[in-house]
């Protein structure tokens, strides 16, 4: 290895991205040169002291300057703001999920044609009429309990396994492959 | 006007500590971190999330070199703030001997008197990767420059301040 090649190599040789047989080349030729050994001492004394450069912190007067200059606006969240938050705080997603389809299911039943006065008098219904919406909720609620096992199980059977495990594991055979055959 | 808040406390360390090392005084730094942040909040609907930091680094590197343009001065910290001795280039000493430590260790405490010496463009990427450790994906997408570009011009960058500070330790040294 020459020194142009040698000097070529630094950075990679420093972020530990070198592949092995250029690591060994590189440190091959920096025991023989002292030249190389300077310039690397001198190189690695630039580094560290850029790394250990302190951090300087923005002045708060900065800050409040920063906030002076924009507009006030009103902090107050909307009221449907406040009622979203509220529901996400409080219940899971399947429970929306289920309260939504429920509510949804309930008003197409509740609008179930033609028997619905106007005026919003009070219907009656027959027995067989009360017991056909009886059923109706009693299937929609089976098969809403039914989608929402599916959709758990696809998440732990399929989503989990398959984009998310699998990459993790892949990524780490590959990260591991590559320490033992460098080592 | 919460979001605008938070934002600003997430991002002003790292848009002032570039400006201040670009810059090498607190005065342009706090301009300057000022202004990235007016400009943010006059463009805050408008930017993604997703390319928010991104957008603040660009700004802020561009406001550094437009500064310093308008200054048209290099703030030199070269031994004395007072001073303005010019520097030199020559090429690393070859020969082996006892300097070296005092030379490393010179390096090491005087490395900020010079970063604002370094070109306009060098100088954004070697604070970027090197003083505030941003990836290189973040520096290539903010530079507007390929990947094997931003490792040069780190590379070129941190040569030059080698340069410059071995012969300013050597001297050091010599002197004292």
């Amino acid at each position: 290895m020459t020194c142009q090649e040698f000097n070529d190599l630094i950075v990679d040789y420093i972020e530990e991205i070198l592949a092995m047989e250029k690591i060994k080349e590189f440190e091959g030729h920096l025991e023989q040169c002292s030249k190389c050994q300077i310039t690397l001492n001198y190189y690695m004394a630039v580094v560290e002291g850029l790394h250990d450069l302190p951090t300087e912190e923005c002045p708060e007067s900065v800050v409040e300057k920063i906030f002076d200059s924009a507009p006030v606006k009103s902090e107050e969240p909307s009221l449907l703001a406040n009622i979203y938050q509220t529901i996400t705080e409080k219940f899971t997603w399947q429970m929306r999920f289920a309260a939504a389809a429920v509510f949804v299911i309930l008003s197409v039943l509740l609008l179930y044609p033609n028997d619905i006065n106007k005026d919003f008098v009070q219907q009656t219904y027959t027995i067989q009429e009360v017991e056909k919406f009886t059923k109706d909720i009693r299937l929609a609620l089976v098969y809403l309990a039914y989608c929402y096992e599916k959709t758990e199980n696809i998440i732990e059977k399929k989503v989990v396994p398959n984009y998310l495990i699998k990459p993790i594991k892949s990524s780490l055979e590959s990260a591991i492959k590559e320490i033992i055959n460098e080592g | 006007m919460r979001e605008f808040k938070r934002i600003v406390n997430e991002y002003k360390s790292i848009v002032y500590n570039h400006a201040y090392y670009f810059t090498g005084n607190r005065e342009d730094a706090e301009d300057i971190t000022q202004e990235v942040f007016i400009r943010l909040w006059n463009n805050l609907d408008d930017i993604k999330s997703e390319v928010l930091k991104f957008w603040i680094l660009k700004v802020t590197k561009n406001l550094c070199i437009d500064f310093t343009r308008k200054r048209k001065k290099y703030v030199s910290f070269y031994k004395d703030d007072d001073e303005s001795e010019p520097v030199w280039e020559t090429l690393v000493d070859t020969e082996q001997n006892p300097e070296q430590k005092a030379i490393s260790q010179g390096i090491r405490e005087n490395i900020h008197r010079f970063i604002n010496l370094l070109p306009n463009t060098i100088r954004s990427v070697v604070i970027m990767r090197d003083i505030q450790d941003l990836e290189y994906n973040l520096i290539a997408e903010t530079m507007e420059l390929p990947l094997n570009s931003v490792k040069a011009y780190i590379h070129r960058g941190r040569k030059l301040l080698m340069k410059y500070l071995v012969q300013y330790s050597k001297d050091d040294f010599i002197k004292g």
